[in-house]
């Protein structure tokens, strides 16, 4: 899906705020948010990186720039395997009109060389916000990879499958084990988007800098 | 057989040596949620996930000891924890298959002994 794909169909749903976050990759975070700035909706710069434990990790940050250098990060520590398009599809690269202007030939599925505790570091270092991806799901998850959430983590906020978010009743503000809890749709198909969204009658937290100041408190009040 | 026995004959390296315990079986993962489901007690447990929850995986299952394998790198914090709660840690610049191999042959020898 190209960013500019994706920005349409997320403005025809009435979404306000979204974030694309690409595994191991930035470009096209980038790239929605460079094209969002002359539309009606906010980009949170952001990517889902995986750490040495197979841990996927949420990223976001408050400006491009932090974003850049998590990328020159990622290209240090991601190991230079080739795609193998057969198996993982092909890692397309779009512009801003939505066509496709390169393929990366990275393998963007394998997992960076640095532990889950020094990735956290490294986001915060940033200033960005450092979440655990879908901790429910039995791939990927902190809680597959790891066993079990501990409370003493510095993670910001934990991201729970919409399944969970939905069975579970969740709200935003709400917290597990003392951690706010966020969901995303995960959408990973066009079809997806804008299925699933978190609602919030506060329209000042529909920005990078009012939300991330939100689940702050939401954390320290364990 | 005896944790030291194991050591000697599989050449690990001591990181936490705390207690010298009777291991009769093993397991080999490393997806924490997998080791929590199906490692058994008095166990060896097998793995490159060198993370601290390890400890607290051990504990929960009762494993005696954690070889970790393909000398993966070991920061301060899990020894220091496996110190505080006496799991010992042992390390080996053979990979997990490798050490499984030796440490199978041993613990079924030892236990056609008995």
């Amino acid at each position: 899906m190209s960013p500019t794909f994706i920005l349409k169909l997320a403005l025809e749903k009435g979404l306000n705020l979204i974030s694309i976050t690409d595994h191991n990759a930035i470009q096209h975070s980038l790239l929605a948010c460079q094209i969002s700035q002359k539309e009606d909706i906010k980009v949170i710069p952001g990517a889902e990186l995986t750490s040495r434990e197979e841990v996927h990790l949420l990223a976001y940050f408050t400006d491009i720039s932090s974003l850049i250098e998590l990328g020159a990060f990622i290209d240090r520590l991601l190991p230079n395997i080739e795609n193998k398009p057969k198996f993982f599809g092909y890692q397309v690269i779009y512009d801003d009109t939505g066509e496709i202007i390169d393929l990366d030939n990275r393998l963007r599925q394998s997992a960076m060389n640095i532990s889950l505790d020094q990735l956290i570091t490294e986001i915060h270092r940033l200033n960005g916000m450092a979440i655990p991806a879908h901790i429910d799901k039995n791939k990927f998850s902190l809680i597959s990879q790891l066993g079990f959430l501990d409370q003493n983590a510095a993670f910001d906020a934990v991201e729970v499958s919409k399944y969970k978010w939905n069975k579970d009743k969740y709200h935003l503000g709400d917290t597990l084990l003392g951690f706010p809890v966020i969901c995303g749709s995960d959408s990973h198909h066009p079809d997806d988007i804008g299925l699933f969204y978190v609602e919030t009658e506060h329209d000042e937290l529909i920005s990078y800098s009012s939300l991330n100041q939100y689940l702050q408190e939401k954390r320290d009040k364990k | 057989m005896k944790l030291s026995e194991i050591i000697t004959r599989c050449a690990l390296e001591k990181v936490v040596f705390c207690s010298d315990d009777e291991i009769t079986t093993g397991y080999c993962g490393d997806l924490m949620s997998d080791v929590i489901a199906n490692a058994a007690s008095s166990s060896i447990w097998i793995t490159i996930q060198a993370h601290k929850n390890s400890i607290a995986v051990a504990l929960i299952k009762d494993i005696r000891a954690i070889i970790f394998s393909n000398n993966v790198e070991i920061n301060q914090e899990l020894v220091e924890k496996a110190r505080e709660e006496e799991i010992n840690l042992l390390r080996s610049e053979k990979n997990s298959f490798q050490i499984s191999g030796l440490l199978y042959q041993l613990l079924e020898d030892c236990s056609d002994k008995d």
